[in-house]
């Protein structure tokens, strides 16, 4: 069955595509839409501590200051910066603060398919379409007494902008379908990594509808501009990780240098998939600069001669016995296995050369590969 | 209890794909080339969203979607496109 014709026979139905052959990046994307459809955030996920604002440079400083500021009053909040920058983050510790009863509800307007959106905000009565068979609650109902956060508003449709408008407006909603108005009480945080005058300027977002918006803007300054909080922000999630994947992560002086000249396009989502990452890959807890990924390890390879130096240094993080013990011969051979990769990697699959820069004759390198099922190229 | 991915398929090449891609994103998922079992397959479970397989006939995807609007209409469903 053609999606069109899915669409047209089951409309009450969600439905998203996804093309043949399959690619990880597009199931990832698939998956995310999904997410946003059902971003309803729950208290509990509040409680865990991850909601945190993480950081002390002057720029995090002004955004708790502004965050602590506007918390407890009404006002329309607008929350600015790159992707990954912790815009929802600073959303929910605002509704954290707000002292409101009500849920905090997320819905990403840029993930939501435009025919699907007006519903999803603001409900649906039976009969408004084929298929509603029962009324539905939209989002806005269902962050009643609490804080509705519209991300990716920059991405919202110009139909639903003028929607929206009306509701900022006249505080009601109407049901897709329905006559009668509802009054909502809730408070209103948006968010987007857009530029919103420029996208004005180019007649794509509404200019009263920005104004009603921005009463209380918020920017979160990038990464690269607060190279300060990096290294917070790493303890931070070397914490998440020794909780969750009972690792500790210790970054050698160098790879640590390397993580704060780093410039993160992709800002801290970026900088903590990297460590969640690494909590999986480096299962003996030491990070040097060579374990990091590219763009990273490029970075380490043009200063190769300072990372022989540094990361053949001893340590300067002390060593500590984990409370349960460690198997000592796996967490030797996972360094040796490590060594002989690194190495085999830096003579270009020569053995010899590996051998010699290991201090090891060739057989016994060879006997090495074998046994630790090390793939080189040769 | 976390959602579960199902997936509906019928060719086993592309379940078995999808199936990979699902598990390095470290979602739990059933699959099932019936598309008339999978309520008793998913048991108690929730569903996160419902993959549908190219090679499902018109009638087999009616079918499925019905099911699912009494099941929980709400559910989201991906229909893979574009196999040749």
């Amino acid at each position: 069955m053609l999606l069109g014709e899915a669409k047209q026979q089951f409309p009450w139905a969600r439905i998203h595509s996804l093309a043949y052959p399959l690619r990880l990046d597009a199931l990832g994307e698939v998956l995310e839409k999904i997410h946003a459809l059902h971003g309803v955030v729950h208290d509990d996920d509040l409680r865990t501590g991850y909601g945190r604002l993480i950081g002390d440079s002057q720029e995090m400083q002004l955004v708790k200051h502004l965050v602590n500021k506007v918390a407890s009053s009404p006002a329309t909040v607008l929350i600015t910066g790159e992707s990954g920058t912790g815009k929802e983050i600073v959303a929910r510790r605002i509704h954290d603060l707000s002292g409101r009863a009500g849920p905090f509800v997320a819905v990403n307007c840029g993930a939501i398919p435009e025919h699907l959106l007006e519903s999803e905000l603001f409900g649906h009565e039976r009969g408004a379409f084929t298929g509603a068979v029962n009324a539905r609650a939209g989002r806005f109902e269902r962050a009643k007494g609490g804080t509705f956060f519209l991300d990716e508003i920059g991405d919202m449709p110009a139909v639903m902008q003028v929607k929206l408008l009306r509701v900022l407006e006249e505080r009601v909603i109407e049901r897709v379908g329905g006559a009668k108005s509802i009054p909502v009480d809730v408070r209103l945080v948006a968010a987007t990594h857009r530029d919103l005058p420029r996208r004005i300027a180019e007649g794509r977002f509404r200019e009263d509808l920005y104004y009603r918006l921005s009463v209380f803007p918020i920017e979160i300054a990038p990464l690269r501009e607060r190279p300060g909080d990096i290294e917070l922000l790493i303890d931070e999630f070397i914490r998440r990780s020794r909780d969750k994947q009972k690792v500790t992560l210790r970054f050698s002086d160098h790879a640590m240098r390397l993580l704060e000249q780093y410039a993160w396009p992709g800002n801290v989502r970026e900088l903590a998939n990297l460590i969640e990452r690494l909590a999986v890959t480096r299962t003996n807890g030491v990070v040097n600069a060579r374990d990091l990924p590219w763009p990273l390890a490029e970075k380490c390879d043009q200063l190769a001669d300072v990372v022989d130096v540094v990361d053949t240094a001893p340590q300067t993080t002390p060593v500590a016995l984990p409370a349960d013990g460690i198997d000592l011969k796996l967490y030797l051979a996972e360094i040796e296995r490590d060594m002989i990769e690194c190495a085999l990697s830096d003579a270009n699959g020569v053995v010899q050369h590996a051998a010699r820069r290991l201090g090891i004759g060739r057989t016994t390198l060879v006997e090495k590969i074998r046994r630790y099922k090390i793939k080189h190229p040769i | 209890m976390d959602k579960t991915i199902l997936v509906v398929d019928q060719d086993r090449a592309l379940a078995e794909n999808l199936k990979e891609l699902i598990e390095f994103m470290d979602q739990p998922y059933v699959v099932t080339a019936v598309p008339t079992n999978w309520r008793q397959r998913i048991g108690e479970r929730r569903l996160e969203a419902v993959f549908v397989g190219p090679d499902l006939s018109d009638q087999d995807v009616s079918g499925l979607l019905a099911d699912l609007k009494i099941f929980d209409p709400n559910v989201p469903v991906v229909m893979m496109q574009g196999k040749s």
